[in-house]
């Protein structure tokens, strides 16, 4: 056996040993350096319109490159993104289907990417515990050759970190608290304020509003709104009185 | 919920029409709609490794067999002994009447896709629980790549035998579970599995066999 490969069966055999999922990124990224990668993802896939960000479970993805992502929306236009729709199998991102990176907005996804560092990269398709269609997506700076043990390899680790932090962070529910724009958000949306009408409100675009919307739903685990509302209440986020406030202002 | 009932050559003559339908329905599934086996004569999907060692589990619901799942010990002819012995390059082939193979897990197409509480970890389930009176000590056997995820999610310790590769267009590899009380207990919690599925009617034939040993060594 390569030492590539005892490096990758020693991984799997720490996997679970790791007390903090960043200490177990870290190890990751060490090890799949060797293939060269730098960065990687673990989300799920966002069905119809709904945003991609309450769908990430870990991110080592370049910071700026990822707001970028969200606020823009590239899931509909990566290519990489869409093919993972069609045929849920790895693939090396530079070999997408022509199909799929000759859609509208998809070369320009992939020129961004390039220019925050993420060149080249290969996708793992995986079903999270809840049946969620997700990926963990590996990037690095330079074309990739990857042999077919190299994929093996990655699956391999992608299937067993994916595992390792769905159960961590399901016994140790993070549930963040809610920062002050959000929460700002949050009471505009209950008191009737569309997304564009709190853009104008706040000063800034309706896209970061919904970004905001999405990143409550996910912190609340809150599947509409209404529920949002319900839940922050409940958690004393949000006050009936700051909700009174929200309200006479629009009297 | 499922009942697994645990089916030998001690007390198949019990289970002969279910046996049947399984077999059956393996082969319209496998054979005719997909072509990935021979089309049998008699309609029904049989392979070197259904001999009188084998251990079947039925998982049954209501009157019919919605699952299945077979066992063989491996220091008897298996699929990955016989087939995928290259794909074990991490641990080496394992040989050990106490590490079973694990085939024919087998899901009714019109049963699947429900989730981790759905057929598919009501079996697992009892698999485990089987292993666990058997006192088997590793399960486990060639399985595509998405399984192994369904296993971990199980909070099941599981060894990879060796990487993954691509077998007939699938990423396949060969890997093994570690059997015990836990791994029953947690798996059982995600699948929201709340009591015993194992069902043995008829006579037993033990997993492990002290008797059977030499014979069987001396037979290899």
């Amino acid at each position: 056996m390569s030492a590539q490969d005892a490096a990758v069966f020693e991984f799997i055999e720490r996997v679970d040993a790791h007390v903090l999922i960043d200490d177990l990124l870290d190890d990751l990224l060490q090890v799949v350096a060797n293939f060269g990668f730098q960065h990687m993802i673990y989300t799920g896939l966002p069905a119809g319109d709904s945003s991609i960000a309450p769908l990430v479970k870990t991110n080592r993805f370049p910071q700026d490159w990822w707001d970028l992502y969200v606020e823009r929306d590239y899931a509909r236009t990566d290519a990489v993104c869409q093919q993972v729709f069609a045929k849920v199998e790895p693939f090396v991102w530079s070999d997408v289907d022509p199909g799929f990176s000759a859609m509208e907005g998809a070369a320009r996804v992939a020129g961004e990417a390039a220019e925050h560092g993420l060149v080249d990269g290969y996708v793992v398709p995986l079903f999270s515990r809840d049946e969620w269609l997700s990926v963990m997506s590996f990037g690095g700076p330079d074309k990739l050759m990857l042999s077919p043990r190299d994929r093996g390899a990655i699956n391999l680790m992608a299937i067993y970190t994916s595992s390792t932090i769905e159960r961590r962070q399901r016994k140790q529910p993070e549930r963040g608290r809610l920062t002050g724009r959000e929460r700002e958000v949050l009471l505009w949306t209950s008191a009737g304020k569309s997304c564009w009408e709190i853009s104008v409100i706040l000063n800034v675009s309706e896209q970061t509003v919904r970004f905001h919307t999405a990143q409550i739903r996910a912190k609340l685990n809150a599947s509409n709104t209404t529920h949002a509302v319900v839940r922050a209440l409940q958690h004393g986020e949000i006050t009936l009185g700051q909700l009174a406030d929200r309200l006479g202002d629009i009297r | 919920m499922i009942e697994a009932h645990v089916v030998t050559t001690r007390n198949k003559h019990l289970y002969e029409r279910e046996f049947e339908e399984f077999l059956r329905r393996r082969h319209e599934y496998y054979a005719v709609a997909n072509r990935w086996v021979p089309i049998s004569d008699d309609g029904l999907e049989l392979d070197p490794f259904d001999t009188p060692h084998a251990t079947y589990m039925l998982g049954i619901l209501g009157d019919r067999v919605v699952t299945s799942a077979r066992l063989m010990p491996t220091n008897l002819p298996n699929l990955v002994s016989e087939e995928f012995p290259h794909m074990c390059e991490n641990i080496g082939l394992p040989r050990r009447e106490d590490w079973a193979d694990w085939t024919r897990t087998y899901v009714l197409p019109e049963y699947r896709g429900v989730g981790s509480t759905g057929i598919l970890g009501q079996m697992f389930c009892a698999v485990m629980e089987y292993c666990v009176e058997e006192g088997i000590s590793h399960i486990g056997g060639v399985l595509q790549q998405y399984l192994l995820k369904r296993w971990l999610d199980m909070g099941w310790n599981v060894i990879p035998a060796g990487l993954p590769r691509v077998l007939s267009g699938d990423w396949c590899l060969v890997a093994y579970i570690e059997v015990n009380e836990k791994a029953l207990r947690t798996g059982r919690e995600h699948a929201s599995v709340t009591r015993p599925l194992v069902v043995r009617r008829g006579e037993q034939l033990p997993f492990i066999e002290p008797s059977r040993r030499p014979a069987i060594e001396a037979n290899s």
